[in-house]
């Protein structure tokens, strides 16, 4: 498990792991939904607002739409990817209509997957907050 | 006869005009262009408009609109995995990840329209004593 944030209303808790993807957790009856798409794994930072669900990992911020229930994902829109000062990002948070982004966990090029594939060439010399207009 | 003398001598007059004068015009031109080129890029680090334009979407340039890079000037020194914001007093609060801190960086201060933080840098917690787990309050 990695990361997790509360519905608005308090009801649902929004979780996400590096192999099982995002997944609904209903508070009151203690159980998940039924949906399930492994496609939506590989965040690290999960965030909700205004009936969406932003996930940040593998040098990629992307936006879940939900539908009305709110236990489902119906689209996904990749915000960005490897954007120039990315290197790992992993947190986030959103707040009167901004998403910031914490861009750089390492200053080091970070490498993703089996390939080694990496990002970035050089190396970054501070931390950088990303502040996106959603 | 004499019309084709006459043109044919216009021709080559013309001509060497334009070698003795013209045939730099490229050059030059090439020159302010790059001049141009290099005044762009001598400008401030990171000049993101913040026109609060839709999405940037994956693959555009990040200048493309609707985005602010913020550098927190804590340089090499710290490495943070933790991030809170309270928007009210324009701080952020970062945990370090290797430093095992947390930094207080205030976002007041602006600079070419880009943020930058380094106005108040505050470590509130420091790991005095790892082997102990004990947090010591600094300030």
């Amino acid at each position: 498990m990695h990361g997790i944030d509360l519905s608005a209303d308090g009801s649902r808790l929004f979780s996400t792991s590096y192999d099982g993807g995002i997944r609904f957790f209903d508070l009151k009856t203690k159980s998940f939904s039924s949906f399930r798409d492994l496609a939506t794994a590989g965040n690290d930072g999960l965030k909700y607002y205004e009936g969406c669900l932003y996930g940040v990992g593998a040098n990629v911020l992307k936006k879940y739409t939900l539908n009305k229930a709110e236990d489902g994902i119906i689209r996904t829109e990749a915000l960005l990817s490897d954007h120039e000062f990315f290197n790992d990002p992993r947190c986030l948070h959103i707040e009167a209509g901004y998403l910031y982004c914490l861009a750089n966990i390492e200053f080091e090029p970070v490498e993703f997957g089996r390939g080694g594939k990496r990002a970035r060439k050089a190396p970054l010399s501070d931390s950088y907050l990303i502040k996106l207009k959603l | 006869m004499l019309m084709t003398i006459t043109k044919s001598r216009g021709s080559m007059i013309q001509i060497a005009i334009y070698h003795r004068y013209l045939r730099f015009l490229p050059v030059v031109a090439a020159f302010f262009f790059s001049a141009g080129c290099a005044h762009q890029k001598a400008s401030p680090l990171f000049p993101i408009k913040d026109t609060g334009s839709t999405h940037t979407r994956a693959g555009q340039s990040p200048q493309s609109g609707g985005i602010e890079v913020i550098k927190l000037e804590t340089g090499r020194e710290f490495r943070f995995k933790g991030l809170a914001i309270d928007l009210k007093t324009e701080k952020a609060y970062l945990g370090s990840w290797d430093k095992k801190e947390i930094v207080v960086v205030s976002l007041k201060e602006k600079r070419n329209r880009i943020r930058v933080g380094y106005v108040e840098i505050e470590h509130l917690y420091r790991q005095h004593e790892r082997s102990r787990g004990q947090l010591e309050t600094i300030g």
